[in-house]
């Protein structure tokens, strides 16, 4: 006898336990710290996989997106509600209150005549010569506020100036309904938050609208899941399909888990819905009450899209699926936008205010808009059972139907298949290789495409709707047209650069039998991408440079750094990308933890110091310091690359060069630190820069050899030796000709520099170290100790130890040697670049040389050792 | 004596506490077809990812061609086809496409590439199917796929993760006799399989893996001489890998008459 098929409750029941013992195994294997270890004897068991402790993000999640969706939402009441519920003449409150609006970001004393504000009248008066323009400002706000009756004012723009028609209609409204005319942003949003608001028809329409609104969004997310990148595919409904289980169960249970565990309820609905009834004064009880509502609404959404995106599951293949859901998410982002906008451009809430006005009064009674008729007198004692009601039945009944679609089996038979194509001619393409592979991807994979290109200049086109002032501001001149062009060109790859090696997704293998390097494969790609964004920059700032004021030397430079910081800010992406996403986890999203793209975007801004700086040696330097982290950031990425699929191996420590950089900036920020805490104690400056940079070098060199030395580093002394196998006698001699060469070239320099007036001043322009210890004979000891002992100890660990090896490691010998020096010479003042770049020539050559230090310590010793002992002799 | 081509010394692997491979040692000669077996969760895949480069050794070293495995993969993936146990490409790429991709990653231009890969896939019957999608195919055409594209550069080394798995006998027969023609033409190579019959037919040595060490290793003629009684794989197999009565699975139901 074959046992009866379980009743489709029951499936239902079962099939939902499933899913929340999987998000609960997800969480603890999230939360979960260490694993017992196994003993030997042990059964075998599936390979663990490199964990990341995600516990904080869950919670911080759980807990912040409702309280970021009320917000939103208390915005939106805010900026509408007092257009819809009035009670003076509505047509004349609307004409002033959006210019009003708009005038109370930027008002001007001019706004009020001294009629109205008694309080600015002394002002206005012969005391106001007295004021500074700041003092007037903040009078005129104070006025303002106890004349309208705000809790709060701001006056920060004070060009935005109103029309002499405005005036007039303001001061004429004032006249005749005295503040009651006028509510600002605030006052709005004040009313909502500490008074009670009487819904009123208006009010329940526009309920209804927000609903909608949200119930799009969260149904364009459930109909996202018509394919689950994270979950190979359709195998779980597949799977279900497999067992004696009833169909309309089955979708039953598919209905409940995405109405239940969209992450848009958490941060949409459930705020609505909570504040709605809290407006209706149902205070803590608003709480269950919207959270009620909420789920029903939830459950309602993915009962109408269920059986859409069963059937679409069941007609289109995975690739066209792949583009609806890219389709329909970014339908859900656009619409997500729409909502600030509405709230935050007057535009947009005169729009959405006339929208409420035409709408007829029965789309208060749509079966969504249930909670909106809560408003409406009735106790809302009726509304909750019936919205609960509304759910369940919604699930039942959309059960059925899509019970019915899945009931004809899940995968459609057949994808239709193209004619066979003759054997041709095989193609010659612009592109080969990856960048080639990546070109057909990015044409056809509209999801890549649109998160790649397409949503960042969305995002980028609608910030500039919103706020307008950002596109004058930034046609006002080539600077910020060109810092824009850079920051939309970085914003622009970010996603596609940051998903460099989740995109290459299960096909990561493959890369493992080409004869070449993994980092070298992606950074092929990354390279790509990079050209991408160079590009962008360019085009953007091509938009601009109409407007904009500029030279053609700056337009020159302004357009080589915006594509310059925009390619080298995509490898940098690029490869803090591929070290940190996880090459397992298939699901983009969650493939990157958002700390690490906010330290992205961080390390995107530093860059625009270029773009206002007026040194060119800033921005030299900082092109230089970016163009090191990248090759820092590559380098690493090649030594892990070895590992990126083995699940529990990491990479072998080593001395790279991103300790050496790293080490170097700590000892510059220690320095500058404790230069700042001396000088503001007013200590000598010359003992300051002493203490400072001896105190800083001791510091960093312990702490970093103590960090290497744990780290267990093979060849660390080595690398790091004083003197090599030739011995010291040998490193001695060298270095001492080494120094005596440097010495003579830097004599020469300062001669021909004395030969010229524009380099001298140059020269002036540098305060030295050698000015101050002018100043004082006491301090030429001081100094020359410094200058010729600490500087050359110090100097030659971290640019000849540190940063030659970890160069070494990517380039070849002469550039490795070549770089180091830039970068010695690049930490200094620009005048003295010539000199000091031969030293770090030699210095790196006489270290490679003999195999240690000691060499270029020498060296370096002599070399300001002649600087010195000429500039004491000849120094006035 | 032929040259060795694939030498694993004291192999030891580890998954944090779990030891997947445990001190392996193996040869596999030029020339020679080596069949891994043994059951699942033995350290066969992790065995040959290691000689692949996509895994790191937790102790000892794999070598292919005198070159290390892992440090020196590019060099070593010019003379080794690899055909992984699943095989998954790109969406949104064809085929085709993909047989052009890796081609160019070899290094082969566009006239080599489908003047060895055309007689191939006509073999493995792929051919009709290389216009839609690779994501769409099936595990076994997908397996087809990649074979095609592991010995495109003509390698002198295959080494492959259960290579019929998934497969229909027609392409069952027409793989074996290309790895049997690979290795009458002085190729070598390492495939893995739980399917006794199949490294009986194929095998000119046999390796029977059983948690993470090696239980017997030899010529199949070998093996069968060590072993008391019957000779076949499957018995020898059993008896290695700890199950004393194999036939009480088999035969308990069967009536022994």
């Amino acid at each position: 006898m074959s046992p009866r098929p379980v009743s489709s409750w029951r499936a239902v029941w079962a099939i939902s336990m499933l899913g929340m013992h999987r998000k609960l195994n997800r969480w603890s294997h999230a939360m979960r710290r260490r694993k017992k270890p196994a003993s030997p004897d042990a059964p075998r068991t599936a390979t663990p996989r490199k964990g990341r402790g995600s516990k904080w993000l869950v919670i911080a999640f759980l807990i912040l997106s409702p309280l970021w969706g009320l917000i939103i939402w208390i915005n939106f009441f805010g900026a509408m509600l007092p257009h819809l519920e009035t009670t003076t003449d509505t047509a004349d409150r609307m004409a002033v209150s959006n210019d009003f609006y708009r005038l109370h970001i930027a008002p001007d004393t001019r706004m009020f005549p001294p009629a109205v504000h008694g309080a600015i009248d002394a002002s206005d008066g012969e005391s106001s010569e007295s004021m500074t323009p700041r003092e007037r400002r903040r009078a005129y706000a104070r006025s303002m506020a106890e004349t309208l009756r705000l809790p709060r004012t701001t006056l920060n723009r004070p060009d935005d100036l109103p029309s002499e028609a405005q005036r007039e209609r303001f001061i004429a409204l004032y006249t005749e309904h005295g503040p009651d005319a006028f509510y600002t942003h605030e006052s709005g949003m004040a009313r909502l938050l500490l008074g009670r608001q009487s819904a009123t028809s208006a009010g329940r329409v526009l309920m209804v609208l927000a609903i909608t609104l949200a119930m799009l969004i969260v149904a364009a997310h459930d109909l996202g899941e018509v394919i689950r990148p994270d979950r190979g595919g359709d195998w779980e409904t597949e799977w279900l399909l497999a067992l004696p289980l009833r169909a309309r169960g089955i979708a039953t249970a598919e209905i409940l888990r995405e109405g239940l565990t969209n992450q848009w309820m958490l941060v949409l609905l459930l705020p609505l819905s909570c504040l709605w009834f809290w407006l209706l004064g149902l205070r803590w009880t608003a709480l269950p009450a919207g959270a009620v509502t909420a789920v029903s609404l939830s459950m309602l959404a993915s009962a109408m899209v269920t059986p859409v995106r069963l059937w679409l599951q069941q007609h289109l293949p995975t690739e066209r699926r792949a583009n609806v859901r890219a389709g329909v998410q970014l339908l859900a982002m656009l619409l997500f936008f729409g909502l600030i906008v509405t709230t935050y451009s007057s535009v947009g809430t005169s729009t959405v205010v006339e929208i409420v006005r035409l709408c007829p009064t029965w789309v208060a009674y749509l079966p969504w808009g249930l909670p909106a008729a809560a408003g409406s007198g009735l106790t809302s004692a009726w509304v909750l059972p019936a919205m609960a009601a509304m759910g369940v039945g919604g699930t039942v009944l959309g059960g059925l139907v899509a019970g019915r679609t899945l009931s004809r089996g899940l995968r459609c038979p057949t994808s239709p298949r193209p004619a066979p194509v003759k054997a041709s001619a095989p193609k010659r393409r612009l592109f080969g290789g990856m960048v080639g592979k990546e070109m057909i991807l990015l044409r056809r994979d509209r999801g890549y495409f649109l998160q790649t290109i397409v949503l960042p200049l969305a995002v980028t086109a609608m910030q500039l709707v919103i706020n307008p002032a950002l596109a004058r501001g930034a046609g006002r001149h080539i600077r910020h047209s060109a810092a824009l062009a850079y920051g939309v060109a970085c914003y622009a790859v970010l996603f596609g650069t940051t998903r460099l090696l989740t995109t290459e997704a299960r096909s990561l293998w493959m890369l493992y039998t080409f004869p070449r390097r993994i980092d070298s494969l992606l950074r092929s790609k990354a390279m790509m991408l990079a050209g991408i964004a160079g590009m962008l920059a360019a085009g953007i700032l091509a938009i601009f440079v109409g407007r904009a004021q500029h030279t053609a030397l700056q337009l020159v430079w302004m357009t080589v750094l915006a594509m310059l910081g925009a390619c080298i800010f995509a490898m940098i992406a690029a490869g803090i990308g591929v070290r940190a996403a996880d090459p397992f986890e298939h699901n983009p999203r969650r493939s990157l933890s958002g700390p690490t793209m906010y330290t992205l975007m961080l390390i995107a801004g530093l860059f625009v110091t270029c773009f206002y700086t007026a040194s060119a040696w800033t921005q030299l330097v900082t092109l230089t310091v970016f163009t090191l982290a990248a090759v820092a950031i590559w380098q690493n990425v090649r030594h892990a690359a070895a590992c990126l699929l083995d699940p529990t191996q990491q990479p072998p420590p080593r001395l790279r060069l991103s300790d050496a950089l790293l080490t170097v900036f700590a000892f510059f920020t220690i320095q500058s630190v404790l230069l700042l805490i001396m000088v503001a104690l007013r200590v000598d400056l010359a003992l300051a820069v002493s203490v400072a940079y001896s105190v800083s070098a001791a510091l960093v060199a312990a702490a970093s050899l103590v960090i290497f030395t744990k780290r267990r580093i093979p060849g660390l002394a080595q690398r790091l030796a004083m003197v090599g196998p030739g011995g010291l006698g040998r490193a001695v001699r060298l270095g001492l000709g080494l120094g005596l060469l440097s010495g003579a070239v830097a004599i020469g320099y300062l001669v021909v520099l004395q030969l010229f007036p524009a380099l001298r001043q140059l020269q002036q322009q540098a305060p030295t170290l050698f000015d101050a210890a002018a100043r004082d004979g006491r301090q030429v000891w001081i100094v020359g100790l410094l200058v010729v002992i600490v500087a050359p100890l110090v100097e030659e660990y971290l640019f000849r130890g540190l940063l030659l090896s970890g160069l070494l490691r990517s380039l070849r010998p002469r550039w490795a040697i070549l770089a180091s020096a830039a970068i010695f010479a690049v930490v200094h003042p620009a005048v003295s670049f010539p000199p000091v770049f031969l030293l770090g020539l030699l210095a790196a050559w006489g270290v490679r040389r003999t195999g240690g230090l000691a060499a270029g310590m020498v060296a370096h010793a002599m070399h300001n050792g002649i600087a010195f002992g000429l500039f004491v002799l000849f120094s006035p | 004596m032929a040259e060795t081509v694939i030498d694993i010394r004291n192999l030891t692997k580890r998954y944090g506490d779990l030891t997947a491979v445990n001190d392996l040692s193996f040869q596999v000669l030029a020339g020679e077809v080596f069949a891994l077996l043994g059951p699942n969760g033995a350290g066969k895949t992790t065995t040959i990812r290691t000689l692949i480069g996509i895994l790191q050794p937790t102790d000892g070293k794999a070598s292919i061609h005198g070159l290390l495995c892992g440090p020196q993969r590019p060099e070593i993936m010019r003379r080794v086809g690899y055909l992984p146990d699943e095989p998954t490409f790109y969406d949104y790429l064809r085929g085709r496409e993909i047989i052009e991709f890796v081609g160019e990653m070899h290094g082969l231009d566009a006239e080599t590439v489908a003047r060895r890969a055309g007689p191939l896939l006509q073999r493995l019957e792929l051919d009709d199917a290389l216009g839609d999608y690779a994501v769409n195919f099936s595990h076994g055409m997908k397996k087809k796929l990649a074979f095609v594209a592991a010995v495109l550069h003509e390698p002198s080394l295959l080494i492959l993760d259960e290579p019929t798995n998934g497969l229909d006998p027609y392409a069952t027969r027409a793989l074996h006799g290309i790895i049997g023609e690979h290795a009458r033409a002085g190729g070598s190579v390492l495939l893995s399989t739980h399917l006794l019959d199949q490294a009986e037919r194929l095998a000119s040595r046999v390796g029977i893996l059983y948690r993470g060490q090696l239980a017997a290793c030899g010529p199949l003629a070998e093996l069968r001489r060590d072993a008391a009684a019957g000779g076949t794989l499957e018995e020898i197999f059993f008896r290695v890998t700890g199950d004393a009565a194999p036939a009480a699975e088999d035969g308990g139901e069967v009536d022994p008459a």
